[in-house]
């Protein structure tokens, strides 16, 4: 229980935490230590900020949420079949535990991104140089409605493969599509209703 | 981040002190630093996030799907922050009630005021306005609070 102000006292819950963690200039420190030497009431005030503290939990980190908007902007991304271009109006930070770190939604989406350089096929990899080629295999839920992919880069969007698409365990989508540029990218399913996104996969310029 | 450890339990009291909810309290307080983290603020101190917590917190006691929950639990009488005659005894439903009839610079002195007993000048500082402004603005506060005490105890 936080106990009450006590009428008159002049110091405030700021001054008693920035006390508390160290923080105010010397002097008032020093004042809040002779005021604490002579008021009870705020002793116990002072006192409650280190009782029963409950450790702060883990910062949630919300999914991607996104809201398109439909008007003209610059193509970034060359496609080989590119759908539509709009401004993305991001309404959340977009969170990430690092570029290439797959982020998994509660209902099972999940995208595997193989690329293509110089010959060479990679699975699942972390970055990307300008004209490497991916193509996109999903995992999802029979009946999840996945109605399309979407390559987001800065603020430029781009839906490079040709959706809706069915549901399975890996499913090799049609198309193909190609990365420049040198922000990161994220590749995602986009489920029903346009703003909703998931399965994210980043990827970093090398 | 250390500044979420550091500071996050200040945050926390301090809206519980206004929202009398742990589960709110932490909502604002994880909204305030996961906002954060998409900004670039090497500045932070515990006075600016009582500005932005304050703002949250308002947001949420605004929201008219909330307020009800809010309103429904009976706060325990506020003593006056500073003793003066000025500063009449508030319920904090009825506070909660006057925020929501406030525009936001009036809302967020009220609530340093009588949620987190800021002096003027403290107040002053942590909304970056001048003192005078302060008085002003809390000499607003005291007459529209009267006007709705007034109008309580009419009913």
């Amino acid at each position: 229980m936080i106990p009450d102000v006590e009428p008159g006292c002049p110091i405030s819950w700021l001054q008693l935490e920035l006390h508390a963690l160290g923080e105010l200039p010397a002097a008032a420190q020093a004042r809040v230590d002779a005021h604490l030497a002579g008021c009870p009431a705020c002793r116990e005030r002072a006192a409650s900020l280190g009782v029963h503290v409950r450790p702060m939990p883990a910062l949630r980190r919300p999914p991607p949420r996104w809201r398109f908007a439909a008007a003209a902007a610059p193509v970034l991304l060359a496609a080989s079949a590119l759908l539509a271009v709009g401004l993305l109006v991001d309404d959340g930070a977009l969170w990430a535990d690092g570029p290439g770190i797959r982020v998994k939604s509660g209902d099972g989406i999940a995208l595997t991104l193989i690329r293509e350089r110089d010959g060479v096929v990679v699975e699942a990899p972390t970055g990307f140089r300008d004209g490497d080629r991916f193509r996109v295999l999903l995992t999802c839920p029979p009946g999840a409605p996945v109605v399309d992919v979407v390559v987001v880069q800065g603020e430029q969007v781009a839906y490079p493969l040709d959706g809706p698409f069915d549901c399975g365990n890996r499913v090799a989508l049609p198309g193909a599509f190609r990365l420049t540029g040198a922000e990161p990218v994220w590749v995602c399913a986009v489920e029903g209703a346009p703003g909703e996104a998931s399965g994210c996969v980043g990827l970093a310029p090398e | 981040m250390d500044v979420y450890l550091r500071y996050g339990p200040a945050l926390r009291r301090k809206c519980e002190r206004m929202l009398h909810s742990r589960e709110d309290a932490e909502d604002v307080v994880q909204g305030v630093f996961v906002e954060l983290l998409g900004r670039d603020r090497p500045d932070v101190d515990l006075p600016y996030l009582y500005r932005a917590a304050t703002t949250r917190a308002l947001n949420l006691v605004r929201d008219r799907r909330r307020r009800r929950a809010l309103l429904d639990r009976h706060g325990e009488i506020l003593a006056p922050p500073s003793g003066r005659p000025e500063d009449r005894a508030a319920s904090r439903q009825l506070l909660l009630q006057l925020i929501d009839t406030l525009d936001d610079s009036h809302a967020e002195i009220l609530v340093y005021r009588y949620f987190d007993n800021l002096t003027q000048d403290e107040i002053a500082a942590v909304a970056s306005v001048s003192r005078k402004t302060v008085g002003k603005r809390l000499d607003r506060i005291r007459e529209a609070l009267e006007a709705l005490a007034g109008r309580e105890e009419a009913q």
